[in-house]
């Protein structure tokens, strides 16, 4: 509790700060519409994030290093935890070949995208699937984040500034769950 | 140790120690990161030769791959360098608003909060409160105002102590020499009588017999003289206390005047009106100044009562025509035991005075030598004047 509320002063704090002092644009990431559904004793989750990868971030894709976004689905039931599901959208490029290599690990499917525009679309769709008994009511967290990066063993750059040090989070709470 | 911190030395003080740092501080950050970018955008100028690379063997597609991340990471690395210079200075600058916003306001608060208290218990001082003291702490000039303050009041409550004393000492003085004077005047004629009578009954029987009357009413009439003085000086003596009602003085005046209309010339102008007063405190108020009015007149001489009314107070007033009052005496006519008349007690203005000011009235005189005095009373208008008891 007490690091999220510091989490929340300081992410407006510096949003405060950026807009009394700074030229700075950056990203402002957030969760689209969320679709949940259960099959069969599986959950099926379907969303994507937004204005998310836009600005400043090609250079970073470029840069010859594997860029992994760190994507957190937790589940529960009445307080209870059914599960926590961490698991990564791995970027690398082959300037040669001026491609990028996209593992989504979720979907555990590898893509080769040469297009920017196509890239966006894919490293910021998610859709998961997990195994859940059926439940009277569910609440369904999904947050994303970014890793910090090192050059030439100098200080490491928190990626996370590109989002202006906010962590995009999506609450779903599913009251009754229809079976499809 | 405690740390003694001078208003101006503290602000210099905070100044150099605070704002000063943070500004250099900023101005280094600032530097540290332009070079960097500077330096990297060297290294860049170093990778873009890339181009000229022939890539035949998988060796130099190696190199060229290894090249060209290179490249892409110094050029990632500057625009990191360049938006974490953005977002870091941003934040810094307002750090450095709101630590300087705090401090001053706190400094505003240590100056501006003492002054306050300050300004507050100096007009209580101003009420006559000499009592208050202030604690003495807050910056030095604050603690050494504060402590001037301290000893002022002191000082005051000192002089106040020693100006009543000297006025009791005074006011004793006087009274007795008063008083002695007073009851001497009565008892010379009383022991002239006494020793006359003696001095008949032994020498001449008949002659006693014949003086007696005559000598006993002088021996009785200064005896009276006497007891008219015990009893005025009782009354100015004791505490008063008003018991308030509301009525109309123009009534009470009307009969007033009634027992002295046969060998005076009276003229009053009534008022329809009513005023929140000591009835018998207001009856004894215009008897002593009506009293002194015929004193000073000379049997035709007319004497005006009038009572006006505005919407804030009821003015009476009472003039007469006769010797007036000097301007030396004017200043003392409220001062116990001051009085011009032969057979005056001194203590019938300072009585009205009194009275005046237990009721929450005023009591003003003008005089003119051989034209006039007028007294006039201000009293305030009662807020229910449809009560009358």
């Amino acid at each position: 509790m007490f690091g999220a509320l510091s989490q929340k002063i300081i992410t407006g704090f510096i949003s405060l700060s950026m807009m009394l002092f700074s030229s700075y644009e950056g990203n402002e990431p957030r969760f689209a519409d969320t679709d949940v559904s259960l099959i069969e004793n599986n959950i099926f989750i379907q969303t994507r994030l937004e204005n998310a990868f836009e600005n400043d971030f090609e250079r970073i894709f470029q840069l010859g290093k594997a860029i992994d976004i760190r994507f957190k689905i937790e589940v529960s039931s009445e307080e209870d935890l059914l599960f926590s599901e961490t698991f990564f959208h791995t970027v690398n490029y082959d300037p040669l070949e001026s491609a990028y290599f996209l593992e989504l690990q979720e979907r555990k499917e590898t893509m080769v995208i040469s297009s920017w525009q196509k890239l966006i679309k894919e490293i910021s769709k998610i859709e998961f699937l997990h195994r859940l008994e059926k439940k009277k009511s569910l609440k369904i967290n999904i947050e994303a984040s970014l890793p910090a990066i090192q050059f030439n063993d100098e200080k490491a750059h928190d990626l996370m500034m590109l989002w202006k040090f906010k962590t995009p989070k999506k609450m779903i709470i599913i009251q009754e769950i229809n079976e499809t | 140790m405690k740390l003694k911190l001078r208003f101006r030395s503290t602000i210099i003080f905070l100044f150099i120690g605070l704002y000063l740092p943070s500004l250099l501080l900023m101005n280094y950050y600032f530097n540290v990161q332009n070079s960097k970018i500077a330096e990297k955008i060297g290294r860049v100028r170093l990778n873009e030769t890339l181009s000229e690379i022939d890539l035949v063997t998988q060796k130099d597609s190696l190199l060229a791959r290894k090249l060209i991340n290179n490249y892409n990471e110094n050029i990632a690395e500057i625009e990191l360098n360049q938006h974490e210079t953005k977002i870091y200075s941003a934040a810094f600058l307002s750090l450095i608003m709101i630590i300087t916003i705090g401090i001053f306001s706190l400094i505003f608060y240590l100056i501006s909060h003492p002054l306050k208290k300050l300004q507050m218990v100096t007009a209580k001082i101003g009420e006559g409160d000499f009592s208050i003291q202030l604690k003495e702490d807050g910056f030095q000039e604050i603690r050494a105002l504060k402590g001037s303050f301290n000893s002022m009041s002191q000082e005051l409550d000192k002089i106040q102590k020693k100006l009543i004393q000297a006025e009791k000492d005074a006011m004793w003085k006087g009274l007795s020499r008063i008083l002695a004077h007073e009851i001497k005047n009565p008892l010379t004629p009383i022991q002239l009588s006494i020793q006359r009578l003696e001095e008949k009954y032994e020498l001449d029987k008949e002659k006693f017999l014949q003086i007696f009357p005559e000598t006993a009413n002088i021996i009785n009439q200064e005896i009276a003289n006497l007891q008219n003085l015990a009893k005025t000086f009782s009354n100015f003596a004791k505490n008063i206390y008003p018991e308030k009602s509301i009525f109309n003085p123009s009534k009470m005046i009307k009969e007033i005047i009634t027992s002295y209309e046969k060998n005076f010339q009276i003229k009053f102008q009534p008022c329809d009106c009513k005023i929140d007063f000591d009835r018998t405190h207001f009856y004894q108020i215009v008897t002593n100044i009506l009293q002194n009015a015929i004193d000073a007149s000379q049997k035709n001489d007319e004497i005006e009562i009038k009572i006006q009314k505005n919407e804030q107070v009821v003015k009476l007033s009472i003039l007469d025509h006769g010797k007036g009052i000097s301007k030396e005496d004017i200043k003392q006519i409220f001062e116990p035991y001051f009085t011009k008349k032969r057979k005056g007690t001194g203590l019938g203005l300072a009585l009205v005075k009194k009275l005046v000011d237990i009721n929450n009235a005023e009591i003003f005189v003008q005089s003119e030598l051989n034209e006039f005095t007028k007294f006039m009373i201000t009293i305030k208008r009662s807020k229910n004047e449809s009560i009358d008891h």
